[in-house]
């Protein structure tokens, strides 16, 4: 128990205890006029302010609370306006605010799981109720009542009396009963409207605790018309046993907050369960079906924040659809932070007890998932940054490969035929050397034509992967073709697989190398095996780009063996 | 004999053509693209179209297009293409359709004017020309499977020849063969590799394709 329940619960178990103490000393003056009426009060009183307790435990900010154990003191305190009262200061209370109770339940219904009260309708409504019974009836009518002069000899003094003016009293307690009866009315048909707003999911969290109040604050409704007409409150037959009936309504309520207190746990206990579950086997978006189901509403979706944007749990960008009459938006928040946002049916977490309890027991679940999703969209993230590499990559050697051929091959072969020009017209010494020139163009010739075939094969783009690879075991004779794909593919993808297929079998010696390159359900797999490792550097960027997969092992004839898993677009 | 010839760069274009003159060609016309290059066979009916692959305006195979549009739609002009592309591919597909009468060369050879000449001659006569280079690669890669597998390697060797363009006198002096050993080669070549009795020059070509269909592109 910490500090504050005990200083929370502390006065109202004084209050009880002298509740107990003045109904036994004047019995025919108390509101429960047996004992059996007397412990049901003073159950009603004990179980709210143990539910008000409750209530402030869930969170500080919650109104409801101090409100419920606030209610569960009046509710005592009511019991004082009479004669046995132990003094003066007990009789005041009592006096002045014998008729509050009410004010504060019908105030911590209306708050209750919201915080505040919304509308201005409900802000005149409560407003109304304390001034007509703690204002008018209450404090004001103490003011100018002096119970000794008006007949009650044994009472202890009022306190707060400073002039003597029976009239007044009258005056203030109908009125006061007039503004407090209607205004409660209105806060009534407040509640009731709240309960039909809600949507079904969070009907099913309020209405244990609105129910019953809506009952309790009904019963004070009757009994506040019946005082009317008699034009003070008293205690007549119906008074007592309408109070009776109050009192366990109140407690009802009480109850309706445990429940509250009880289902949220469970519904904790089972996202806490599945957190467990989940730390196993993690699938991205298993915390959205949870939730889901928990809240009941299929549509559900979970977003985490990204970098100034938002990702969902696969850790695709996503953006948020602004709340509207067809979709509601919660953000739920840790530690100042938005951890999520939770895109829902509308209304589904108008309750702000309930985004509470989501965040709070899904909280290590939303941490977990959050980052998973982060750590997936990083990952896309790298892998959009690879490919656009690998493909800046390719767009280049494509145009090296053409301004090789438009420009040094082309000027190379303007110079070859100059110079066949010349050789024709020179003679002797002049023809010998013009012949030796001529060679050397020609084999700087065949040099750029290799340095632009092993840049980029023209064959790639015209006529597929396999022409290419074809070509290039025409260029490099140790390499052994095995089977090709048929057909064409994706142009990156069989760029890639080309090159890493060059990268693989570039090797210093003139052993072998076996290429197998085929399709396998939906993946492009290459097989290289060769004598010596490749430097798999290239080989990594472009399979990492295309979100493949690269395994090298050794065959049990002592080859490397490197396998690549292009997924195929 | 008469000539046209395209190429998109002006100094080869322009240079191939007056060598060509000088060679005592008679070139009809330039052309710097394909459709260029299509229209002048039309209105000038040369013995033989000279063209580069990759010309304007994609860079792409353009001028192999064009040289097989040529093919089909003027049976009795021959085509030459010159590129830098050392690829059977290109060359195959050049005769794959209709082999008569078409050459594959590389560029280089527009240093070796009496080459080039050879060349345009052998097409004019309906032969298949391919460039050396090429043809040694074929020659040397172990893809000589299917028909070829039954030649010796002599047999090869004068096939291989003949895919150059090679006249018999010209593969008699290379191998240092007598006139009659290199027939009996030759006889026995068309004989391994099932052609029949047809005018000369094109039994040639469909030993060359062969030739070029075993050991080449698929």
């Amino acid at each position: 128990m910490t500090r504050r329940t005990i200083l929370t619960l502390l006065p109202v178990l004084s209050a009880a205890a002298i509740t107990v103490v003045v109904a036994r000393r004047q019995p025919e003056w108390a509101l429960a006029d047996s004992t059996g009426a007397l412990s049901v009060e003073i159950a009603a009183g004990l179980a709210l302010v143990v539910a008000g307790t409750v209530v402030m435990s869930r969170g500080p900010d919650s109104l409801s609370g101090p409100l419920l154990c606030s209610a569960a003191a009046a509710w005592l305190i009511a019991e004082w306006d009479n004669p046995g009262a132990l003094g003066g200061i007990v009789f005041t209370l009592g006096i002045g605010l014998g008729l509050v109770a009410a004010a504060l339940v019908a105030h911590a219904l209306l708050v209750h799981g919201v915080g505040r009260l919304g509308t201005t309708a409900a802000r005149v409504a409560i407003g109304g109720v304390y001034a007509g019974l703690a204002g008018l009836a209450g404090i004001g009518s103490a003011l100018v009542n002096d119970p000794g002069a008006s007949g009650c000899s044994s009472c202890p003094p009022n306190l707060l009396h400073v002039a003597d003016a029976p009239d007044a009293v009258a005056w203030l307690d109908r009125w006061g009963l007039r503004l407090g009866t209607v205004s409660l009315m209105v806060a009534v048909v407040l509640v009731i409207w709240r309960l039909w707003r809600a949507s079904p999911a969070a009907r099913r969290t309020i209405a244990p605790v609105l129910l019953p109040g809506v009952v309790f604050l009904g019963l004070v409704v009757v009994h506040q018309v019946h005082d009317l007409r008699r034009g003070w409150v008293g205690n007549d037959q119906l008074d007592d046993s309408l109070r009776l009936v109050e009192s366990v309504a109140l407690f009802a309520v009480a109850l309706g907050v445990g429940w509250q207190r009880l289902a949220a746990r469970r519904m904790r206990g089972r996202l806490a369960g599945l957190v467990v579950e989940m730390t196993g086997a993690v699938r991205p978006g298993g915390l959205r079906n949870l939730i889901a189901s928990a809240l009941d509403d299929p549509t559900l979706e979970l977003l985490y924040p990204f970098e100034g944007g938002w990702i969902d749990p696969a850790g695709r960008e996503r953006t948020p659809p602004p709340a509207s009459e067809m979709r509601g938006v919660t953000s739920l928040v840790q530690d100042e932070a938005v951890a999520a946002v939770v895109i829902h049916r509308p209304g589904l977490l108008d309750d702000a007890g309930l985004i509470e309890e989501l965040g709070r027991a899904a909280r290590l679940a939303i941490d977990h998932e959050r980052l998973q999703a982060q750590q997936r969209a990083q990952l896309e993230r790298l892998r959009a940054a690879r490919t656009a590499i690998v493909a800046a990559t390719d767009a280049e050697r494509r145009r090296l490969e053409r301004d090789l051929h438009d420009g040094a091959q082309q000027a190379l072969a303007g110079l070859a035929m100059a110079i066949g020009v010349a050789r024709g017209l020179a003679r002797d010494h002049d023809a010998e050397r013009l012949a030796l020139a001529q060679n050397h163009v020609r084999e700087a010739l065949g040099g750029v034509r290799a340095l632009a075939h092993a840049t980029y094969p023209a064959a790639l783009d015209e006529a597929g992967l396999a022409a290419a690879l074809d070509v290039l075991s025409d260029w490099q004779p140790n390499v052994e073709l095995g089977a090709l794909p048929v057909g064409r593919l994706d142009p990156a993808l069989e760029a890639s697989t080309y090159f890493i297929v060059t990268a693989l079998t570039r090797t210093d010696s003139d052993a072998m190398v076996d290429v197998h390159v085929h399709s396998e359900q939906s993946n492009l797999v290459v097989d290289v095996r060769c004598a010596t490792a490749a430097d798999l550097t290239e080989v990594e960027d472009r399979v990492g780009a295309l979100d493949g997969r690269l395994a090298v092992d050794e065959t049990p004839a002592g080859e490397t063996h490197v396998r690549v898993e292009l997924p195929c677009v | 004999m008469r000539v046209v010839l395209a190429d998109d760069e002006a100094l080869l274009r322009e240079g191939l053509a007056r060598l060509l003159m000088e060679a005592g060609f008679e070139v009809s016309g330039t052309a710097q693209d394909a459709p260029g290059l299509l229209r002048l066979v039309e209105a000038r009916r040369p013995d033989v179209a000279i063209t580069d692959i990759k010309m304007p305006p994609s860079h792409t195979d353009e001028g192999l297009i064009a040289a097989q549009e040529i093919r089909r739609g003027f049976p009795e002009v021959g085509v030459l293409v010159l590129s830098h592309y050392l690829e059977s591919r290109y060359a195959m597909s050049l005769v794959e359709e209709l082999p008569e009468r078409s050459g594959y060369l590389l560029k280089d050879r527009v240093s070796e004017i009496g080459s080039l000449t050879d060349a345009l001659r052998r097409i004019r006569d309906g032969e298949c020309v391919i460039d050396p280079t090429i043809v040694q690669r074929l020659v040397g890669h172990r893809r000589n499977a299917g028909p070829l597998a039954e030649l010796t390697p002599r047999e090869r060797e004068v096939l291989a020849l003949m895919a150059e363009g090679h006249s018999n006198q010209g593969i008699c002096e290379q191998l240092f063969l007598s006139p009659k050993t290199l027939e009996g080669h030759i006889g026995n070549i068309f004989r391994k590799l099932d052609i029949g009795e047809a005018p000369a020059y094109h039994r040639r070509v469909i030993a060359v394709l062969t030739f070029l269909r075993a050991g080449g592109a698929k």
